[in-house]
């Protein structure tokens, strides 16, 4: 009996390792169905790979944009927007620039993202790719946060120590976290 | 240095005449410069002015021996055509630098002086004698006229190892040798327009691997009704120079094969953005997009950035090209298409390197190709809700 219970616990924890985390904020008082046009503002690098924030931008609204959701603004019409309403720092807005933002881009919400972790990690002698990276959606009537959600994926796993190999590459592992961003926003 | 081609034109017009002196046919010459090779019995050719060709590879490239090779095939094949001496002397009396597009200005001089109809435009993609040989070119017929069109395009991408065949007897390892073959099969394309025959297809054969990884489509979007698109320069993310020119020459080539669709001469285009100080930094603008097909009046304007791009040039090399590309609609003022494609060269490839694409000028090709299929084939994106 202690053997099997000892045995389950260590498949569960072998099973937890490779999981994503993250967390997740929905306001129920939104109504979400009023978002048709959304604009996706630079994210936030916080990560030592310096094009690790834009690409995992383009990623995000490229996912967002295919899930016929919502229309994504392209990044030059945001580009455009964010000189129009003057925003000192893009992609960390303050409640006030939203509002404005969403009057130039005529956007109902506007997403705002940071990339902790985006790209190699090192254990001994294992490598692998990581990314980290929370969004948050504001709606742009109050600038207002109505959704939020963060997650992690990639890492240094079971198989990759006991085998070698570097992993998964990167750009999957980038889709691999905004699936799963999309999946919490859509869940 | 005197150009090559003006030492030799005296000599080889001398030697056409007396060529057809005494096989009895008529050498004509259209235009100052101009030189016609007897092709048999084939009727005469239109002439063509050959610009200067482009070197888009992003490294210094022998533009004089590709253009020596893409002339002989033209003369081969019957082509009249005017190059050269003639040419550089109107480029240079009307300060042309730009030789990668045709504007509407540059057209009528070309009609009015050069004597010619249409001008071949050649970009030069890749290039490389070492450690195998490798040119990749893509190439445009635009007619010399107050409105520019495309009349033609094509291009080939080859690598010496291509098809090594049995104990690698197939093995090209001759730079001229790679060159002459390549614009044997642009030349005989052209022949075949000149002529009114079937002209071979120019598109690069379909592969379900180079599909779009992710993409959207509205239900507006139709490319099978007449429609105009301009290509817009494509944002360059990468450190490979030209890399936009590349993938957006690869998509005008594509779209071009479209029986329904007209692209925009993409010199017309590149003439109203700088004539009107339009600079596509960060990407575009739905203004900037607007104005631009009101300006070359265009119903779509399509457009994308290339965020990775490698020539693979060393040995076991494998291509890989990454681009996001959208498709925006003037009536709509909106996006009606947007993708994302990532590739390389041995994407799908298990068994001894069966199917491996070798150079990126073929994989920008492939994958153009299939972008543009996917943007006739895939169904509309359903709409879907957010829950609360």
């Amino acid at each position: 009996m202690r053997i099997d219970t000892t045995f389950n616990i260590a498949v569960a924890l072998a099973l937890a390792a490779g999981c994503s985390h993250g967390s997740q904020f929905k306001d129920k008082a939104m109504d979400f169905a009023a978002v048709r046009t959304v604009a996706v503002l630079p994210f936030q690098n916080l990560s030592s790979t310096p094009a690790g924030a834009e690409r995992t931008r383009e990623v995000f609204s490229e996912l967002l944009f295919a899930s016929g959701a919502v229309y994504v603004l392209p990044s030059g019409e945001v580009a455009r927007g964010i000189g129009k309403a003057n925003l000192g720092n893009p992609t960390t807005p303050s409640a006030e620039d939203v509002v404005n933002l969403g009057k130039a881009l005529a956007a109902q919400a506007v997403i705002t993202g940071t990339v902790k972790e985006y790209g190699e990690t090192r254990s001994g002698s294992s490598t692998g790719s990581v990314i980290s990276v929370s969004v948050q959606m504001l709606e742009t009537s109050s600038g207002k946060v109505v959704w939020q959600a963060s997650t992690t994926r990639g890492g240094i796993g079971f198989w990759t120590r006991l085998v070698g190999g570097g992993g998964d590459p990167m750009n999957n592992i980038t889709e691999d976290a905004v699936r799963d961003l999309l999946g919490k926003l859509f869940k | 240095m005197t150009s090559w081609a003006s030492c030799s034109s005296s000599a080889r017009s001398l030697a056409a005449l007396l060529c057809a002196a005494l096989c009895g046919c008529a050498a004509t010459a259209a235009a100052p410069g101009a030189r016609s090779v007897k092709a048999g019995n084939a009727p005469p050719l239109r002439p063509i002015a050959v610009f200067p060709l482009v070197n888009a590879a992003g490294v210094v490239a022998p533009m004089r021996e590709i253009g020596d090779a893409l002339r002989r095939q033209l003369e081969k094949q019957g082509i009249l055509f005017v190059e050269g001496a003639p040419v550089d002397d109107f480029l240079a009396r009307h300060r042309i630098r730009y030789t990668g597009g045709l504007d509407a200005a540059t057209a009528v001089l070309a009609r009015r002086e050069l004597g010619v109809d249409q001008v071949l435009i050649t970009t030069v993609v890749a290039v490389a004698r070492e450690p195998m040989p490798r040119l990749s070119v893509e190439a445009r017929l635009v007619s010399a006229a107050d409105d520019p069109r495309i009349v033609w395009a094509g291009g080939f991408s080859r690598l010496g190892d291509d098809s090594p065949g049995a104990f690698d007897l197939g093995i090209i390892r001759s730079f001229d040798e790679l060159a002459a073959r390549g614009f044997a099969g642009l030349a005989r394309s052209l022949a075949a327009l000149a002529q009114h025959r079937e002209v071979p297809s120019a598109v690069c054969p379909p592969a379900g691997r180079f599909r779009p990884r992710s993409s959207y489509r509205a239900a507006a979007l139709d490319l099978e009704k007449p429609l105009t698109i301009a290509v817009l320069p494509f944002q360059n993310l990468t450190r490979r120079r030209n890399a936009g020119d590349v993938v957006s020459l690869a998509f005008v080539r594509q779209l071009q094969s479209l029986a329904s669709v007209r692209v925009t001469e993409p010199g017309v285009l590149r003439d109203d953005l700088l004539r009107f100080r339009v600079v596509l930094q960060g990407g575009i603008s739905l203004d900037v997009a607007r104005m631009t097909m009101e300006l070359v009046h265009a119903d779509l304007a399509l457009t994308g950035v290339v965020r990775s791009f490698d020539d693979a040039l060393n040995a076991d090399g494998v291509p890989r090209l990454e681009y996001t590309v959208m498709l925006l609609d003037r009536r709509g003022d909106e996006v009606v298409w947007r993708s994302t494609s990532y590739s390389q060269g041995d994407d799908g490839v298990f068994f001894f390197d069966a199917g491996k694409v070798s150079t990126v000028g073929d994989l920008a090709c492939r994958m153009a190709q299939s972008t543009v299929r996917a943007m006739i084939d895939r169904p509309p994106t359903p709409p879907r809700k957010i829950p609360r």
